[in-house]
């Protein structure tokens, strides 16, 4: 009973419940905004949080984060244009059933499932922050590298038509991502001397110019300037016999999010990405995956919208942050003087208990602010189609800009785009490069790190159990793909006979 | 030759082309005593390889199976290649207009642009749009979120 | 009538971050030496929330007791301080706007080879030496350098760093080659990753500075072996520099003020002063001792020779070790 009295003295008697809102409602615009991403997003706000009590701040930046995590899904669906790096698995079916003029479910079954992500998220955040902090430790180099195999394994279910144009594409992420800073001996890399390229190609420059930019390129040229998307503006918020259906992919994005969330230098994409793949694998309809699939919004939405929360569950824990997002959280709380780690909750059990209660207020709060800040989207893209192709090409341009504050950048994504127009018309896939891009650096410099810890020996990687069991998951995987690809073959050449 | 066949032979070459470019790429890395047994350029000289046999193996499929692909379908790929190249044009402007003029005038001229080349006709409404748009662009980005966007070579005066 | 509702709410807002705003605003009380500019920019190459951004936010609010200005702190990020390099190399050099160094930008300007460099800048002051350290986890079996070095002599001993090529690389490199050892100093995607490595025992030992530590210290995970310090740090005195353990390594990561080239005698007169005064501020005192920042004025003549000197030393290490030509 004390408890809920304290519950009640937070909610009433403090700045948390006007710093969750607004922390929300901010995160969702920035989320929104290609290229922005959440963790851009909350260091913009940063810069307010510090004249303000520690308890709001830490509570308006978590906010934040739950709001951009959820944000980003919105121009994926309406727009194509994944607003942060983890939305870019959403693109895949929330798109399509754009196009099909159900984007209001689409956006409904998001808005819910990232409600029932960041739920979950919290509870796991809340209940066991001590034994998920300890899985995150047991996480070596060998078990990373073994991951990032485990999810590059996904490109032999998701290349289409032909696999060999779906692993080109994947070596040419691969490739994109070698651009910059060598992680282990610290030389360039086709970086032509240019500091900008030093950092790097970021994944959401591929992921804009792939999807975004190219879909522009696309549409571009035909005469329908007056054809308006009609879409139905109104929110179909999903109904129970909808949830139901929901709650497996749901439960397969919570649970990749959850682990993504524990480990440095992911960020939620890798998990939308799996648990996409792993919704299509365990459904009862996988042919509806990329063909506007209802649980292939579901899953990835589910996915990113944990991380938001399970990735502070390192940073309280011993002050590592699980994601960039967690770290520009980490930086506000060591603004307001808050070491994080096992003592943070004895001696500032108020701000970790605000933590909690505020982010719960944020999580609730995505309902609300979604249905009034959708229906607002959709009757923007609802604009003739000649305008709303301008203003997502400034959205894009400004949004790219913002990044580095680089022209070199817009002109990258540009390029990125003519690429993604001519894979288009190659019958080149695009999730196997952005997957190429994600994970090729986390791949490569696990395996070189393993390698230089063992002085060249392979084995070290047999001595490690959660590489081992990734490993064998990812063979597997491939096998699975591969048989069923020759059994769908052979059917379709039997009934081509018959 | 069907169209598709010579397109993935073209896409295959093409990438086989890349991946030489980008082993040569790969043979300007420097090597560091401070690398590890893989060195900077294993990588890339797997990748560069792999991609190579790849992309043959593209063109060389699609040679081999030029007697049962698909017949023509109607296409004009040259046509919308130029379209495109307009569109990549208007974003050439926007970038020097950004540079020059700053964001907010860049950004209108963009809307304008676009608009226009996708058929909206030059009229007070698009230009309304247009100028109405950039300001919204402006307003949100610069000075609501505080953004950095391009102050303009010509109005900052540095 | 929903738009009326979303702009009032979007008016609430903003009102309601305005007024955060006012409240941020330190008010000043003591007498400031006047200053020929009304705002000066400080410039950082780190995001917000970053560890220069936090060093300059904390500074500002303390500098303005002793020069009449207001103080902007303004993140130019990218291109590891390539830009903020370039920023500062245009500006005019009159004191508006000055730059937070780090080793950062020298290594940056040795890596790439920017438009800008560190020589396009003059430096004004160094405050603080960051002190950086050997560490292990706290139940590992390593209670010295000489321990982890022993280890070395009959196995593979595991160093890390949290970046490849950066100071703390630097410092590992020479402690393997003055010890002779064959060791793997693994680099990591920044200090998160690098902490996990070694508190899961994947790493023998890992090199970072105690800013990045004081978490684990307070929870008493992690372990201290060495300082790569001249001398003892004085909030830890028990810690022996890795030096008095017998291997002769010590590295200087500092912190201070840089401008554009060619900056007024007045200006720089008026921060010499200034800046002693700031670090005896007993408040100030208060948040850099916190963070184990250990003081090292230096006015802009020595300033200048120690960042040139540096800059030499790490081209040196960089040129020996292959990384540039």
């Amino acid at each position: 009973m004390e408890s809920l009295s304290i519950i009640f003295a937070m909610l009433f008697g403090t700045m948390l419940i006007p710093a969750s809102l607004i922390g929300l409602v901010w995160g969702v615009i920035g989320g929104a905004m290609p290229g922005l991403s959440a963790s851009v997003t909350m260091a913009l706000v940063l810069p307010f949080t510090y004249g303000m009590d520690p308890m709001s701040a830490i509570v308006l930046l978590a906010s934040v984060y739950i709001g951009a995590e959820y944000g980003g899904s919105i121009p994926a669906i309406l727009i194509r244009t994944p607003g942060t790096n983890s939305a870019a698995a959403t693109v895949l079916d929330g798109y399509e059933m754009k196009l099909q003029g159900r984007a209001g479910e689409a956006l409904g079954i998001s808005l819910w499932s990232g409600v029932v992500g960041s739920l979950f998220g919290l509870i796991a955040l809340i209940a066991f922050t001590e034994p998920l902090s300890n899985l995150a430790l047991a996480f070596k180099p060998m078990s990373y590298f073994a991951l990032g195999i485990l999810g590059l394994s996904i490109i032999a279910s998701m290349s289409g038509d032909s696999i060999l144009k779906g692993i080109a594409a994947a070596l040419v992420g691969m490739m994109i991502a070698t651009i910059g800073v060598d992680p282990l001996s610290g030389v360039n890399r086709y970086t032509f001397d240019l500091p900008d390229l030093l950092g790097g190609v970021k994944p959401i420059m591929v992921m804009i110019g792939l999807f975004a930019v190219s879909e522009l390129l696309r549409q571009s040229g035909g005469a329908d300037f007056g054809a308006q998307a009609r879409i139905a503006v109104r929110i179909v918020f999903p109904n129970f016999t909808m949830m139901k259906r929901l709650a497996k992919p749901q439960g397969i994005g919570c649970g990749a999010g959850l682990v993504e969330g524990l480990l440095p230098g992911g960020g939620g994409s890798v998990a939308a990405f799996f648990s996409y793949n792993e919704a299509k694998r365990w459904s009862s309809n996988p042919q509806e995956f990329g063909k506007g699939s209802v649980e292939g919004v579901a899953a990835p939405e589910a996915a990113n919208n944990t991380v938001a929360s399970s990735s502070l569950i390192p940073l309280l824990s011993f002050g590592i942050p699980g994601s960039n997002s967690a770290a520009v959280l980490l930086g506000g709380l060591l603004i307001h003087g808050l070491l994080p780690g096992p003592r943070l909750f004895e001696q500032n059990g108020d701000v970790v208990m605000g933590l909690y209660v505020g982010s719960f207020v944020a999580t609730l709060a995505q309902i609300p602010v979604g249905l009034l800040i959708l229906p607002l989207c959709m009757w923007m893209v609802n604009r003739p189609r000649a305008y709303l192709a301008a203003f997502v090409m400034l959205l894009v341009v400004s949004g790219v800009y913002s990044l580095n504050g680089s022209f070199l950048d817009i002109a990258i994504v540009t390029g990125f785009g003519i690429a993604g127009w001519l894979m288009l018309k190659g019958g080149y896939p695009f999730l196997p490069a952005v997957l190429g891009v994600v994970l090729g650096p986390i791949v490569e410099s696990n395996y070189r790190r393993s390698l230089l810890l063992s002085g060249d020996d392979h084995s070290i990687f047999l001595e490690d159990p959660i590489a081992i069991g990734f490993l064998v998951t990812a063979v597997i995987f491939v096998a699975f793909s591969i048989w069923r690809e020759r059994k769908d073959a052979r059917a379709r050449a039997r009934t081509k006979e018959a | 030759m069907n169209i598709n066949t010579r397109r993935d032979i073209i896409g295959g070459l093409a990438l086989s082309a890349l991946a030489l470019a980008y082993l040569w790429g790969a043979t300007l890395i420097p090597q560091s005593t401070l690398s590890d047994e893989v060195g900077a350029r294993g990588l890339p000289f797997a990748l560069g390889a792999l991609l190579a046999f790849v992309g043959a193996a593209i063109a060389v499929k699609a040679w081999l199976a030029r007697a049962i692909a698909a017949p023509d379908e109607a296409s004009d790929d040259e046509a919308s290649f130029l379209r495109v190249l307009g569109l990549i044009a208007c974003v050439a402007l926007y970038v020097l207009a950004a540079w020059l003029l700053g964001y907010l005038i860049a950004a209108a001229l963009l809307l304008l642009a676009v608009s226009l080349y996708e058929g909206a006709p030059l009229n007070s409404r698009t230009l309304a749009v247009a100028g109405a748009g950039a300001l919204i662009f402006w307003l949100v980005f610069v000075q609501f979120l505080s953004v950095e966007q391009p102050l303009g070579k010509l109005l900052a005066g540095s | 009538m929903r738009k009326n509702v979303l702009r009032k709410l979007s008016a609430a807002f903003a009102f309601a971050f305005m007024s955060t705003l006012f409240v941020a605003t330190p008010r000043v009380r003591a007498q400031p030496a006047p200053y020929p500019h009304k705002v000066v920019t400080l410039v950082t190459h780190s995001s917000p929330g970053g560890g220069s951004d936090v060093f300059l936010r904390e500074m500002v609010k303390h500098l303005g007791k002793y020069i009449g200005a207001t103080f902007i702190v303004e993140n130019v990020s990218g291109g590891s301080g390539a830009r903020a390099l370039s920023k500062l190399a245009t500006s005019k050099p009159d004191g508006s706007i000055f730059y937070a160094t780090t080793p950062t930008y020298i290594y940056t300007s040795l890596l790439s080879k920017p438009q800008h460099t560190w020589r396009d800048l003059q430096p004004l002051a160094i405050l603080f030496a960051d002190p950086e350290v050997l560490y292990t986890r706290a139940d590992g079996p390593h209670k010295s350098v000489k321990d982890v070095i022993e280890h070395g002599r009959k196995a593979r001993a595991r160093f890390g760093v949290a970046n490849p090529a950066s100071l703390e690389r630097q410092a590992a490199e020479r402690l393997k080659s003055v010890a002779q050892i064959n060791a793997a100093v693994v680099s990591h995607e920044g200090g998160g990753d690098l902490m996990i490595n070694v508190l899961n025992g994947t790493l023998d030992a890992g090199v970072g500075e105690i800013q990045e530590l004081r978490t684990q210290l307070s929870a008493s995970k992690v372990r201290l072996l060495g300082s790569f310090t001249d001398k003892r740090l004085s909030d830890f005195p028990d810690l022996p520099t890795v030096k008095e353990q017998g291997f002769d390594v010590v590295v200087h990561k500092f912190r201070g003020l840089a401008g554009p080239k060619g900056l007024p005698a007045d200006v720089i007169a008026v921060w010499e002063k200034a800046l002693p005064q700031l670090l005896a501020d007993p408040e100030y005192k208060k948040v850099y001792g916190s963070e184990s920042l250990i003081v090292d004025f230096r006015g802009a003549a020595q300033a200048g020779a120690l960042v040139e000197n540096f800059a030499r030393e790490s081209e040196a290490f960089l040129k020996e070790t292959g990384v540039i030509k």
